[in-house]
């Protein structure tokens, strides 16, 4: 065992599994919204339910950077759920090969519940995937990989069509 | 034609036994109550019973014993003036071997018209049957193979994309990190290089025995893990990397996780560190503790990960806290010299011999 100092930082729990204040980490990227047009998604609430470390980072850093407010993370299904409708953004970006509970069986209890704009975000790209999401009355259908010059264009499409159908 | 003399002539009877005598099928005959009234050559090859053996016998001896019902049901039939065609079944020969045949029975009717018996012609299937069942298990065969080949050419994919994906999101990370001066330092771009070799050792281990595991991918730790600090001495300089690692079987997406953290955090030692740098990966318990360590300055008095929280940072405390559930700490060596500490739970033994609960591959 390699002997440690008493005063050993540990990172606490809630780090990585809780919202962030947008201001924390990465500002919003004024170079980015006027490259995305990604102005109707400023300030929106949104939660990322992602079970790869690497992309729920990038996930936030991209909203983070488009303006949004990352108001909840989740690893999993049931954890994904939970902090939709404890928080109930306006947005929520959502994996479907997710453990505990699949993506889209994650969205057809969300929906049941609030309205929020749900975007699948996935690297199924199989029709019958996209005519479920579609069903379920999500709003978009992403396909990975993404990069913030990818993705904020088709958030704000998909957003759009979501203001559109709620008026 | 001419010369040409028919030896039967006038006598239909001898000709009719002769045609009879002559078929490769065995042509036996019984009366009503299943005993045998005639038996030809062929019937004596296939059953192996001679005529005078069997002949005022039970055609119940060359009926397998788990057939009981099958001559009943024939003779009632036949009775009926029914003609049973063509269907396989099995029988019995003298030494007991049990054969695949293909019979057909027809009543027999006296000069009044009176049902008095039954002729059977019997074909021995077995060849044919045997070679069709070796037909059917050598479909059987290819059909797993190909159910094989296609679940490695899916996980394959899935795989690949995936590191698509990882390679992507950290060029984009770094994008979003380095927006405002637009250029991304070179360092960076090593580092990303790095991981894409991490990713490709992995990805080399995966392949090799890909197909050969019917549920979750396993690896050994010491093959991935001495194999990837292998190549991160290529690029320490003069920086040693002493490694101490104990044999755990990971699963593929713990291996790659495991991976990604090692080449961060053995990057930022020799960055930041001085020294050689340590590195320890054993089990304590029910957990694993991967620790990478060097003699350097260690962190600063009040150091904050969070606070100073960072693309690689950050990227390191994700990985540990949403990909391997498990903690991460970052001390100082009473000796000097800085620790990271990785902590998680050690792999499921009973998912990884398939017999438990499944874990994840890798993200959709």
């Amino acid at each position: 065992m390699i002997p440690v100092r008493p005063s050993a930082v540990r990172v606490p729990l809630w780090w990585s599994c809780v919202s962030h204040d947008p201001s924390e980490g990465v500002a919003p990227d004024e170079t980015l919204r006027l490259e995305t047009g990604a102005d109707i998604l400023r300030d929106k609430r949104v939660v990322i339910v992602e079970d790869e470390a690497i992309t729920q980072l990038q996930l936030r850093k991209i909203c983070l950077a488009a303006g949004m407010q990352v108001v909840g993370l989740a690893a999993d299904g049931e954890q994904g759920v939970h902090k939709v409708l404890e928080t109930a953004p306006d947005l929520v970006l959502l994996d479907i090969n997710l453990p505990l509970l699949d993506g889209l069986s994650a969205a057809e209890r969300i929906l049941k519940e609030i309205s929020p704009c749900v975007v699948m975000l996935t690297a199924y790209d199989g029709e019958e995937y996209r005519r479920r999401a579609q069903e379920l009355g999500t709003c978009g259908y992403i396909v990975k990989p993404v990069t913030s010059s990818t993705l904020l264009p088709k958030l704000q499409a998909a957003y759009q069509r979501f203001q559109r159908g709620a008026q | 034609m001419e010369g040409a003399r028919n030896p039967f002539a006038g006598n239909e009877q001898a000709l009719l036994a002769a045609i009879v005598n002559s078929s490769e099928d065995a042509i036996v005959s019984k009366d009503l109550h299943g005993i045998v009234t005639s038996w030809n050559r062929s019937a004596e090859h296939i059953y192996g019973w001679r005529a005078e053996e069997i002949i005022g016998k039970s055609k119940a001896l060359v009926i397998p014993p788990d057939l009981p019902d099958e001559l009943p049901t024939i003779l009632a039939r036949i009775r009926a003036g029914e003609r049973i065609r063509h269907y396989e079944t099995r029988r019995v020969r003298k030494d007991g071997t049990i054969i695949d045949v293909a019979i057909s029975v027809s009543p027999v009717q006296n000069l009044e018209g009176v049902i008095t018996g039954a002729a059977t012609i019997v074909r021995d299937i077995t060849e044919s049957k045997r070679i069709e069942r070796e037909l059917q298990q050598r479909q059987a065969e290819v059909e797993t193979m190909n159910q094989r080949l296609t679940r490695a050419m899916q996980e394959t994919h899935h795989r690949v994309k995936n590191n698509l994906q990882i390679v992507g999101a950290i060029i984009d990370m770094q994008t979003l990190e380095h927006a405002a001066s637009r250029s991304v330092p070179l360092e960076e771009l090593k580092r990303l290089g790095n991981h894409i070799h991490t990713l490709a050792v992995v990805h080399d281990f995966l392949t090799k025995q890909i197909g050969q595991h019917e549920h979750e991918q396993v690896l050994s730790s010491t093959a991935v893990l001495e194999q990837l600090l292998g190549l991160l001495k290529e690029t320490s300089g003069s920086r040693d990397i002493r490694a101490d690692i104990e044999e755990v079987d990971l699963f593929s997406k713990q291996a790659v996780t495991l991976s990604l953290l090692l080449n961060e955090l053995v990057s930022n030692s020799i960055k930041h560190g001085t020294g050689d740098v340590e590195v320890n990966f054993r089990v304590l318990g029910a957990l694993v503790q991967l620790c990478v360590c060097d003699d350097g300055a260690g962190f600063p008095a009040g150091f904050d990960p969070v606070a100073q929280a960072h693309t690689g940072l950050e990227l390191v405390m994700g990985l540990t806290r949403t990909d391997l559930r498990g903690e991460i700490y970052f001390e100082n060596r009473k000796e000097g010299g800085a620790c990271v500490r990785v902590l998680f739970p050690l792999p499921n033994r009973d998912a990884i011999a398939g017999t438990g609960a499944s874990v994840k591959e890798t993200s959709a």
